[in-house]
């Protein structure tokens, strides 16, 4: 892709009601992605990591601040012409299609026809590492299985952006280690820009170029896995990466 | 949401408001209207004059009696039947929960030919002289309200942690006991909800009271149609339809706030606990519902389909070639074949009429709007569309008869309309539609809509890959439901069905009103025809149920 | 005293005197019932009517105003006055014919005789009150 700007997240705030009051789940966030970078936020539970992507998709609704990609503002974009793709925890696969069904439907939606689609859907299935696993049903794969199926299925259309919502915190640890490593070579081969959520510092370090740590909302600091170690802004924050 | 999807969602939901509001609206104010006005201005007299005569006051009376009665029984003989159908487990379960669900659709003349045919002089229990009594007529509202308890409290009951009551068994209680200190009162809220639900129809029957209540008994609803057809004293109807908006109104505000409890206190159980198999211990409770399933909802049954065989000459399939006849005397207009033929192509055009109206509005009410208002404005709606359920067939059937000549002042006279019938019984099916498919709608994970537009589904596109083929079973059993709910129809049929072109139930109340063993004979085949009917339209849309489907019907 | 819901079910189920065979010997009925009960070339009633309490009770045929087609509608009841439909009439409707000039059949003149002095009431004021004193019997016998 030849876009010299990336992903810009400017003074982003999203607030959620509470008894009664709007009380604010990202407060202030900005901060950029470059073109094929994988940016990876970490933060604990509850601090607004979530809805920040999700507001990125266009999911939530921005109290202030902007998101744009390569410098057009994407307010007024609606979230199924954003060409971003999203990727839950626990996959969202469409129960009544088979595998090469659900990795196909992005394709479809961009009005690609069945011929156009088949080989597409074969070389993202073998990238993930599911070769023939076009007419399985989705009731019979493990949870690993589904996550790949998920990861083929958002990166088929080919994505301008792919948001990654903790993908790998429903599985046990072995498998987790493992699709951690297919994820960052499958984002690095198809040089996806990408922003991946995670409270996992290791995976945080596994799959991101660069990661954001999020606190309360408020994003505390920016920085490479290297850079990270060596600072620290304040007690909270090294006490969660561990030293 | 933008002001686009605002338009969107409006037009959706413009379609059902514009229905219900010609069709139901429309006809209730006018009969609102017609009982507190004359000729355009505020009249209370009506009221005096209904009030002041001490037979309102008794029907009145009779119909809260019969209500409360009905509610009691029905409640009382429900609870241990919600035991052993959803607490326990025992193998041929499955038919006994279905055998228990049949009455509940069978067409109200059905019921109250059957119950005939057992009670009346001749019948199988004729020696209880219990013809024409309050007690049968409490007895046949039992029968078609007994499944709403058990299938309400027991559904709720089968999600019911046991291990609070297995709490209770350890610290001493004997069984009885934990029951009714632990059990009983998580149960509330369902057995409220079942209540409500039983004493509206039981306060609303209608075709059970006009067939078995005689000259003697009568409920609001038989009154204003007497006072409509007999008496032709529209004023009181009138006045009488306003009372019974106003009952209806109260008991479904208690249903309605006892509904939300129970939904909310659902969040707090667990899924689907592990069923016991049914025990010596449970004696009790299975010996309470194998009688009401015998003697209450298997005798009145068999009686029908026995008497219907029996003849002058004995045993003979002669009343069923009798219905190619106009019976007795030319009792009717056309043979019941025609009749039936009626009945059903009402019955797919009120059905096609109720499934588009009610998706419709399950559409819109399972939207979940982030913003407050949003969810106000769905609630209210939700509450708008069900009122049609509330409010009886009757005051439908006799609100049309009134509002739609020259309606809104237009020049036009709907009454003679071919199609008043089937939408009168779409405007009281919609509501069945709705809450068969609210839950499956409700229960679409909304990240699966959020995945397909991500992957570029525009909202049309979303609702065809996503909510489609999730409702589909659920759109099976709503089509099912309308479709015999339309073929039993009666309350609102009776008001405007034209003379030449009756429908079966209709047909089945002529034959039963007049007396002669070939009438009662035709009546009684024509009625396990209609029931049989009902009962294959139904076991076949229940094949399209939901697994874990936990409405109230 | 049984009140029926109509008079087919009294007459035909609770009389005594007719195919219900029922437990009632008195029933209010027409004049013109007696003949129904005498067997095919019987020569004596079974049952009677009492006819110092008959009321006279017309069955009318109108146009209806706004009719359509009024003409068809008129020639129609002239069709009814005419002789052929009153003498069908007692067999088809048991009622007596109005026109005088046709006769009645044989069993009728000798079991249903017309009463001589039936109670009537000016058509004025049924009008007004009929509403009124229907109410007020449904109250009184049924409540």
């Amino acid at each position: 892709m030849t876009t010299a700007r990336g992903l810009e997240v400017s003074d982003v705030v999203v607030q959620y009601e509470a008894d009664g009051r709007w009380l604010p789940a990202v407060d202030g966030v900005s901060f950029e992605v470059t073109p094929g970078e994988v940016l990876g936020l970490l933060g604990p539970s509850g601090c607004g990591k979530s809805t920040l992507l999700r507001a990125i998709a266009g999911l939530e609704r921005l109290v202030r601040g902007a998101v744009s990609w390569d410098g057009a503002d994407l307010a007024p974009v609606p979230v199924h012409r954003r060409g971003f793709g999203l990727m839950f925890q626990d996959g969202q696969l469409f129960p009544h299609r088979d595998v090469a069904g659900n990795v196909a439907f992005g394709l479809q939606m961009a009005g690609l026809g069945p011929a156009e689609r088949a080989p597409r859907v074969h070389e993202l299935l073998a990238m993930v590492g599911l070769e023939g696993f076009e007419r399985r049903q989705v009731e019979t794969l493990s949870g690993g299985e589904r996550q790949r199926v998920a990861l083929a299925r958002s990166l088929a259309p080919t994505p301008r952006l792919l948001l990654l919502d903790e993908p790998l915190s429903a599985l046990d640890r072995a498998l987790r280690e493992q699709l951690a490593e297919d994820l960052a070579r499958v984002l690095r081969e198809t040089r996806t820009t990408a922003v991946f959520v995670t409270h996992d510092q290791d995976e945080a370090f596994a799959v991101a170029d660069r990661i954001g740590v999020m606190f309360s909302g408020k994003l505390v600091q920016v920085g490479t896995a290297a850079e990270l170690r060596a600072e620290g802004i304040d007690r909270s924050v090294r006490a969660f990466l561990g030293n | 949401m933008t002001a686009r999807r605002w338009v969107g969602w409006g037009l959706v939901a413009a379609v059902p408001l514009a229905f219900l509001g010609l069709f139901f609206v429309l006809p209730t104010g006018t009969l609102i209207a017609r009982g507190f006005s004359t000729g355009g201005s505020l009249d209370l007299s009506g009221f005096g004059e209904v009030f002041s005569r001490p037979r309102t006051w008794r029907i009145v009376g009779l119909t809260f009696l019969q209500a409360t009665l009905g509610t009691v029984f029905a409640v009382g003989l429900g609870i241990p039947g919600a035991y052993v159908l959803y607490r326990r487990r025992f193998r041929g379960q499955w038919l006994a929960r279905a055998l228990v669900t049949v009455p509940f659709v069978l067409p109200t003349v059905v019921v109250g030919v059957a119950f005939r045919s057992l009670l009346a002089e001749g019948g199988p229990l004729g020696a209880l002289h219990l013809d024409g009594t309050l007690a049968a007529i409490v007895a046949a509202l039992v029968f078609f309200n007994y499944s709403v308890v058990v299938r309400t409290v027991g559904g709720f009951w089968a999600h019911l942690d046991p291990r609070a009551e297995q709490a209770a068994r350890v610290l001493g209680a004997p069984p009885w006991r934990a029951f009714l200190s632990v059990t009983l009162p998580a149960l509330v809220p369902a057995i409220t909800a079942a209540a409500s639900i039983v004493f509206l129809f039981c306060a609303t029957a209608f075709g059970v009271v006009l067939i078995l209540g005689g000259i003697r008994f009568g409920t609001i609803e038989t009154e204003i149609w007497i006072q409509t057809t007999q008496f032709l004293n529209l004023r009181a109807a009138s006045v009488l339809s306003v009372v019974q908006l106003v009952v209806v109104g109260a008991v479904l505000g208690v249903s309605g706030a006892a509904r939300r409890r129970r939904e909310r206190a659902l969040h707090l159980t667990a899924v689907d606990a592990a069923r016991e198999r049914l025990g010596r211990a449970d004696w009790a409770p299975a010996v309470a519902t194998g009688l009401v399933g015998v003697v209450l909802i298997a005798l009145p049954m068999l009686s029908l389909v026995l008497r219907s065989l029996r003849t002058s000459r004995g045993w003979s399939l002669q009343n069923y070639a009798n219905l190619a006849t106009t019976g007795g005397r030319g009792v009717l207009t056309g043979t019941v074949w025609a009749a039936l033929g009626n009945s059903v192509r009402t019955a797919v055009l009120a059905t096609a009429i109720a499934v588009v109206v009610g998706a419709l509005v399950g559409l819109v009410v399972s939207r979940r709007p982030r913003s407050r208002s949003g969810r106000r404005a769905i609630e209210t709606l939700d509450a708008v569309f069900m009122l049609p359920l509330g409010v009886s067939a009757v005051t439908v059937g006799f609100g049309f008869l009134i509002a739609l000549h020259r309606p809104l002042g237009l020049d036009i006279d709907l009454r003679t309309w071919w199609g008043l019938v089937p939408v009168a019984q779409a405007v009281v099916a919609v509501p069945l539609v709705v809450r068969s498919l609210l839950p499956v709608l409700r229960a679409i994970e909304p990240r699966l809509r959020q995945a397909a537009a991500m992957l570029g589904a525009s909202p049309w596109r979303v609702f065809l890959a996503v909510d489609l083929p999730m409702v589909r079973r659920a759109l099976g059993l709503a089509i099912g439901f309308a479709f015999a709910v339309s073929l039993g129809e009666f309350g609102a049929t009776s008001f405007l069905v034209r003379p030449d072109r009756p429908t079966l139930p209709i047909v089945i109340y002529r034959l039963i009103g007049r007396p002669g063993a070939e009438n009662l004979g035709m009546a009684l085949a024509a009625s396990v025809v209609l029931a049989a009917l009902t009962a294959a339209v139904m076991m076949l849309a229940e094949r399209w149920r939901p697994a874990s489907a936990m409405g109230e019907l | 005293m049984k009140i029926d819901a109509g008079w087919t079910d009294a007459y035909t189920v609770d009389f005594s005197g007719s195919s219900g065979k029922g437990s009632r010997p008195l029933v209010v009925s027409y004049a013109s019932s007696p003949p129904d009960e005498v067997p095919a070339g019987g020569t004596t009633a079974p049952t009677g009517a009492l006819l110092d309490t008959c009321f006279r009770q017309v069955e009318y045929a109108g146009v209806l105003a706004g009719a359509k087609n009024p003409a068809g509608a008129q020639a129609f009841i002239d069709f009814m006055l005419g002789d052929s439909f009153q003498a069908a009439l007692p067999d088809a409707m048991y009622v007596y014919p109005v026109s005088s000039s046709v006769k009645v059949p044989d069993t009728w003149a000798t079991f249903a005789p017309i009463p001589s002095s039936p109670f009537s009431m000016d058509p004025a004021q049924i009008d007004k009150n009929r509403d009124g004193w229907i109410q007020k019997w449904t109250d009184t016998v049924i409540g």
